[in-house]
């Protein structure tokens, strides 16, 4: 398996805050890799993320991206590569509350040329490829034109995964997206998520503070060892 | 793509958008509104009076005068003597003078007594004369020419058989009821206080107050149409006359020699003059609209920006999942100040609407009292201009609200603050 992303010596502080949110030395995850990092709450996990997705830049060290150090390269750039590459899932609330379902899986092709020509080769047109990732993802053919938030926590988080599965991109971050489900859907996601990602071919990140959600995962990375910051403070993470 | 988006987006907060949008639209109905008021009345007034070169009156204010004399509003303080009209219908620099002889009515229309010539000279809106869309000038003494809105609001028609009133009341007390006066004539709608006017010739005036003495009928002496016609009808006095020159550059010349007149204390006054004058009183009354009407844009524009800062909180969560899906910071601002210039273009398209709907319904209204008419669009360049200038407080107002969204689309990161 080839490198798809890693992080050297990577230094991050928010703007206003007094010392860096982290510091990790590195960390790599290869292509179609399933990856879990677990780690208490502000310890560092949507900072991670918002790293590698490229909406905040390192002050110091690099991230690389399918061979490319994606961190020197101007905002613009970083934002097309997400766009083309990233599928991004939040906690919760991830849908535009006034677009329908099926609008809301297909607004990742009105941000990417590349994701649209990929869903069409996949399924013949966009839509036809929202329509078979959404029945995949088990959401029954009569909630596609409904307004996204008549659907329940549970099913939006799996139109968010449809919509961040879209296109194929290369990989999937996933910031706590079960944290709002019970013990049994919160399984069936994670299932899901992971037969998706793998039938897609993309890699997936995926962090969380519940420790119960590792045993899906081949590799767990402990945020708390990683984050040379936090340690160093001796705070709560 | 981002259009629809922002659209939708709007759609969603419909509620609040519609208020922005409805105050939006009732401050640039006031200030068009406002602009408008002002050049119309200003261009009707003006075209009420083209081609007279100099009103004369009993001596009192010029405004008094040309507002009583032109445009039937207010009282004359006084009268002008016969003699004096012939005097100064005399010298040698004047082309034709009409008398006008006021005080009588029908049925709330004012009734003028003049002069044939009065259709010859009568000149409005940029030299246009006075058409007859039926009949001809009067000719008999009891004939009468009605203006389009008698005609027109009282549905009269050519023959009819009309009765004047005394006084300028809608219901008046004392009728010349025995002194009928047959319609002869009915003029072409001119947007003027013509229209609002019954013509009779000065001799029919004198003729219905033959026998009446200081405003009221002599008591035991009634004549009747026939024998009345055999009376000295000749004119004693009128209220007022309008006087053309052979060269205007007489008129200064003209108008003193009548205001230093010894024989009668008389005013003559150029009309342009005058209308200068009332627009200068009328000035402070109109900067003070326009002032309100700027004002009221202002507070509509804060309504706005209020909004869009509401709906920012709101829409901090549709930002991030925007920006996570690949929208760039520009595509963020663009979003927020779209909507702003969004909002303002339906406010001002609405605005454009309302103020046409109040135009139209007031219109009449105008033309009713005044005799005044208001066209409707008049596209000219000081509206546009206005339009731009609502647009661009729109734009500016949008500016603020659209910042802040970009600098949080940056340093929000993927974690979504509320
Ligand atoms: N946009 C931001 N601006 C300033 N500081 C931030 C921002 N986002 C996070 N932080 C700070 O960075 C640190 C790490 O926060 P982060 O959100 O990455 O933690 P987390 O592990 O995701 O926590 P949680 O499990 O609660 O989501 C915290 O101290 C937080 O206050
Ligand atoms: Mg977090």
């Amino acid at each position: 398996m080839s490198n798809l992303l890693s992080l050297q010596k990577v230094s991050y502080q928010w703007p206003g805050t007094a010392r860096p949110a982290l510091q990790i030395e590195q960390l790599s995850v290869d292509e179609a890799e399933r990856v879990f990092v677990i780690g208490p709450s502000g310890c560092g996990k949507t900072t991670l993320l918002s790293l590698i997705a490229g909406i905040a830049v390192p002050q110091a060290g690099g991230i690389i991206f399918q061979g490319e150090q994606v961190s020197g390269w101007r905002s613009s750039q970083r934002d097309r590569v997400r766009a083309d590459q990233f599928g991004i899932i939040f906690q919760m609330f991830n849908l535009l509350p006034y677009l329908s379902v099926l609008d809301n899986v297909l607004l990742t092709a009105q941000f990417s040329a590349p994701r649209r020509r990929r869903a069409e080769q996949l399924s013949g047109s966009a839509t036809a490829e929202a329509e078979r990732l959404l029945e995949r993802l088990g959401l029954p053919v009569e909630l596609w034109q409904r307004p996204a938030t008549a659907l329940s926590v549970g099913q939006q988080q799996r139109v968010a995964a449809a919509r961040a599965l879209f296109g194929r991109p290369a990989i999937l971050l996933a910031d706590e997206p079960t944290s709002a489900l019970d013990g049994e859907h919160r399984d069936r996601f994670i299932s899901l998520l992971r037969e998706e990602c793998e039938a897609a071919g993309a890699a997936l990140l995926f962090v969380s503070h519940d420790v119960s959600l590792s045993q899906h995962f081949s590799r767990v990375l402990d945020l708390r060892e990683l984050n040379k910051s936090a340690r160093a403070d001796g705070a709560a993470c | 793509m981002l259009i629809r988006l922002a659209g939708k987006s709007l759609v969603n907060r419909r509620g609040t958008a519609l208020l922005v949008v409805l105050s939006m639209a009732l401050s640039v109905a006031l200030l068009l509104g406002v602009e408008r008021l002002r050049d119309q009345v200003r261009d009707s007034f003006a075209s009420t009076v083209s081609g007279v070169d100099l009103i004369v009156g009993a001596r009192s204010g010029p405004l008094n005068l040309l507002l009583y004399s032109v445009f039937r509003i207010g009282e004359p303080t006084a009268n002008v003597s016969w003699k004096s009209v012939e005097r100064i219908a005399a010298q040698p620099q004047v082309d034709w003078v009409v008398p006008l002889s006021l005080g009588d009515s029908h049925r709330g229309f004012p009734v003028l007594g003049t002069s044939a010539a009065y259709f010859e000279h009568y000149r409005y809106a940029r030299q246009r004369s006075l058409e007859f869309a039926d009949g001809e000038p009067f000719d008999d003494l009891f004939d009468a020419v009605i203006g389009a809105n008698v005609a027109q609001r009282l549905g009269y028609q050519l023959g009819q058989e009309i009765a004047l009133s005394h006084g300028g009341g809608k219901v008046s007390l004392i009728d010349h009821a025995d002194k009928p006066f047959r319609i002869v004539g009915i003029l072409a709608a001119t947007g003027t206080p013509v229209d609002n006017t019954v013509h009779v010739s000065l001799q029919g005036i004198e003729a219905i107050h033959a026998d009446w003495l200081a405003g009221a009928p002599l008591p035991g002496m009634r004549l009747t149409a026939e024998q009345v016609r055999e009376r000295d009808l000749r004119p004693r006095s009128v209220t007022a006359l309008m006087v053309g020159l052979k060269s205007r550059i007489a008129v200064f010349q003209v108008q003193r020699s009548i205001n230093t007149a010894t024989e009668e204390p008389l005013l003559a006054i150029i009309p342009g003059v005058a209308l200068q004058q009332l627009w200068q009183m009328m000035a402070l009354a109109e900067n003070v609209l326009a002032l309100v009407a700027w004002m009221v844009l202002l507070v509509a524009v804060m309504v706005m920006l209020t909004a869009l800062l509401t709906a920012l909180n709101e829409r901090r969560r549709e930002m991030a999942i925007l920006r996570a899906i690949g929208a760039r910071p520009w595509q963020i601002f663009a979003l927020v100040i779209g909507e702003s210039l969004l909002l303002t273009l339906l406010g001002v398209v609405a605005g454009v609407l309302l103020l046409q709907l109040a135009s139209l319904l007031a219109a009449p209204l105008l033309s009713a009292r005044l005799g005044l008419a208001l066209t409707l669009w008049s596209p000219v360049a000081k509206e546009f201009i206005l339009i731009a200038a609502v647009m661009l407080a729109g734009l500016l107002a949008g500016i603020w609200p659209a910042w802040r969204a970009y600098r949080q689309s940056l340093t929000d990161g993927l974690g979504m603050r509320l």
